[in-house]
């Protein structure tokens, strides 16, 4: 009965030693009938388990008690499987023991299968931490980097990378990738990962590709101008990628994983990589929106700060030309003969600084920083409108681009105003043909503009005393523009040379 | 407009004969203080339009006191501020206020804000110059 049992089965004498072996033991071992009581357990056992295999076979011979044990038992062809012993002693009607008898079953197929489920399991329980972690890490860089890495550890890929496009503000978008298993330098001059052949599935979104080799593949090397592997490029085998889709159905980029040997991957990496980009793309997606909603409040916040920063300095403004308005009233009160000259002279001058003022406003009502500025010329155009009466072509002005900025405007517009208006009064502007040349340089730190008046009155010399308007002129351009101002009586009209520092004008 | 007998304003008025500096690069303030300085019957020294020229005018003309702007062309006031005298009456006339720094060193500078009426100014300085 024993002889034909689908198991192996075996009968030891009392002292432990097998004297009889069914046919599957003696298959399986590949022994005869007659040399089962000379085999050698070292030839059956593997020397691993022999040890603890003898110690217990001993103490089961000892105690009498049914033993059991697991181990793997040579077969004829060298083949090592893995067995459930199960051995019971067969008594004497005096309760000795007349032998033992044993059982060995094969459970080499239970024994692969408790692995790949054991392996299986790991798997999915660092599918589930790598889900905790891409759930709790918000910035981009990081995480990706985290799946690459998590990937390659799992499917023992030598190396891996994630490509992904990334919008950039100017609403392109930008492809950027993370490599793992490879120093950077080793990918970076490579050419950037194309929409080939191979890689299509991917960009795609088309599913998963899993190629035992990869050169052999049919869609491989099909590409201009490599034709294959670049050169330097990484020698890939097996190949494993799989695209990382949106919730939306986007697709934000690939993962792929190499191998220098052919037949690395199986279906669980298959799996497991399914997994893993499903996590990701959520990943993506959070810390998308999560830097999106980070960079609006940062934007929020700018502009909430740069609307302080103008309504601050718009009150700083009005308040300085309050404060400006007012002196300007007291002097020209104290200055003016007559109500008409007085406002007439105010009428100017507040005229000027409405002007000035109006040629820089687009610094307040604008975020464009250059408005902040305006043009010596058109400063200069501005001023003199106002005093021109005469046929057109009375004044003339020459000279380079320069910036006038917030501080600059008002001190050289009244400058001007007030040179004008001397000129007006008693100088060449007071003729209808009168004339002005303005012809302005930069020497250094300083621009240099001349005012040659032709045309008016002739002019006898210095007059007896200064006028306020000049005293102003004189004093804006030494304390605020930094510079200077010099007279020339020409007989021919007066000529002013005006000198301003570069950085005052612009500030 | 109307012409103060300069002779008779001086006699009548505390600041008779006294120096006071302004400090000051807006020309039209500038100038509107010194001419109240004048109408007051005081002499006005200056202006200054920069820290460099104001401690110029404050070693060559020995002012007694000082009306100032905080912010000037070469920097703050704070330079000339830390150099004066004892007894010198200042005030500080300002559109933007004493920095805190400048504040600290200088607590009992009185601060006035851009645009205050000259005679606000002068009458503290009288009132400074009284108690020392």
């Amino acid at each position: 009965m024993a002889e034909h049992l689908p198991e192996l089965a075996w009968i030891a004498s009392p002292a432990g030693k097998i004297i009889w072996g069914n046919e599957r033991w003696r298959d399986y071992i590949g022994a005869t009938r007659e040399e089962i009581s000379s085999t050698d357990w070292s030839r059956i056992h593997h020397p691993d388990y022999l040890p603890q295999v003898s110690e217990q076979w001993i103490a089961a011979l000892k105690s009498g008690e049914p033993v059991e044990m697991s181990f793997p038992l040579r077969r004829a062809d060298g083949q090592f499987n893995m067995f459930l012993t199960r051995a019971k002693p067969l008594r004497n009607a005096d309760g000795s023991i007349a032998c033992w008898f044993g059982i060995n079953t094969d459970i080499s197929a239970l024994e692969a299968a408790t692995t790949a489920a054991t392996e299986h399991r790991r798997m999915l329980e660092e599918l589930n931490q790598t889900a905790a972690v891409i759930a709790a890490e918000l910035n981009l860089d990081r995480m990706v980097q985290f799946v690459v890495d998590t990937a390659v550890r799992l499917t023992g890929a030598k190396f891996g990378a994630f490509f992904y496009q990334v919008p950039q503000p100017t609403g392109e978008e930008m492809t950027l990738y993370t490599i793992s298993g490879v120093p950077r330098e080793a990918f970076s001059s490579f050419p950037m990962v194309r929409e080939t052949a191979v890689f299509r599935p991917t960009f795609r979104g088309e599913g998963l590709v899993r190629s035992h080799d990869i050169t052999a593949d049919e869609r491989y090397g099909k590409n201009a101008p490599y034709a294959g592997i670049a050169e330097g490029h990484l020698p890939v085998r097996s190949y494993l990628s799989a695209p990382v889709v949106s919730r939306r159905g986007e697709v934000m980029g690939g993962l792929f994983f190499g191998h220098p040997e052919p037949g690395r991957f199986n279906a669980d990496h298959e799996t497991l990589l399914t997994g893993l980009a499903a996590q990701a793309a959520v990943g993506i997606d959070n810390a998308r929106l999560y830097e999106s909603a980070q960079r609006e409040i940062e934007e929020r916040k700018l502009a909430e700060e740069s609307r302080l920063i103008l309504l601050r300095e718009l009150n700083h403004r009005v308040k300085n030309l309050f404060a400006i308005t007012v002196g300007m009233v007291g002097m020209t009160a104290r200055t003016a003969t007559t109500t008409q000259q007085m406002a007439q002279t105010l009428t100017g001058r507040l005229r000027t600084l409405a002007a000035a003022h109006d040629l820089i406003r687009p610094s307040v009502a604008s975020e464009n920083q250059s408005a902040n500025h305006t043009r010596v010329d058109k400063l200069i155009t501005t001023v003199l409108a106002a005093h021109i009466s005469g046929s057109e072509g009375q004044i003339s002005l020459a000279g380079p681009d320069i910036l006038v900025g917030s501080n600059g405007v008002a001190s050289l517009a009244l400058v001007l105003h007030e040179l004008a208006t001397n000129a007006t009064k008693h100088g060449s502007l007071s003729h209808r043909e009168g004339q002005i040349a303005i012809v302005w340089r930069v020497e250094g730190e300083h621009m240099v503009l001349d005012w040659v008046e032709r045309g008016g009155p002739p002019v006898a010399g210095p007059p007896q005393r200064n006028g306020f308007g000049a005293e102003l002129a004189r004093m804006s351009a030494r304390g605020q523009l930094g510079g200077d101002i010099r007279n020339t009586w020409n007989p021919e009209g007066l000529e002013i040379t005006l000198r301003a520092s570069l950085e005052r004008l612009q500030a | 407009m109307t012409t103060v007998d300069s002779s008779e304003a001086a006699v009548a008025s505390p600041l008779a004969g006294i120096k006071i500096l302004i400090v000051e690069d807006e020309p039209f303030i500038a100038f509107d203080l010194m001419m109240a300085i004048q109408d007051a019957g005081a002499i006005a020294v200056g202006p200054a339009a920069t820290v460099a020229e104001a401690i110029d005018f404050l070693h060559n003309d020995d002012p007694a006191g000082a009306i100032v702007d905080v912010h000037l062309p070469d920097g703050t006031v704070d330079a000339f501020l830390d150099i004066l005298p004892a007894g010198f009456s200042v005030v500080v006339h300002t559109g933007v206020g004493l920095p805190a720094d400048a504040r600290a060193r200088h607590p009992d500078v009185p601060v006035f804000a851009k645009p205050t009426a000259p005679s606000v100014l002068l009458a503290r300085i009288v009132e400074q110059l009284k108690r020392t």
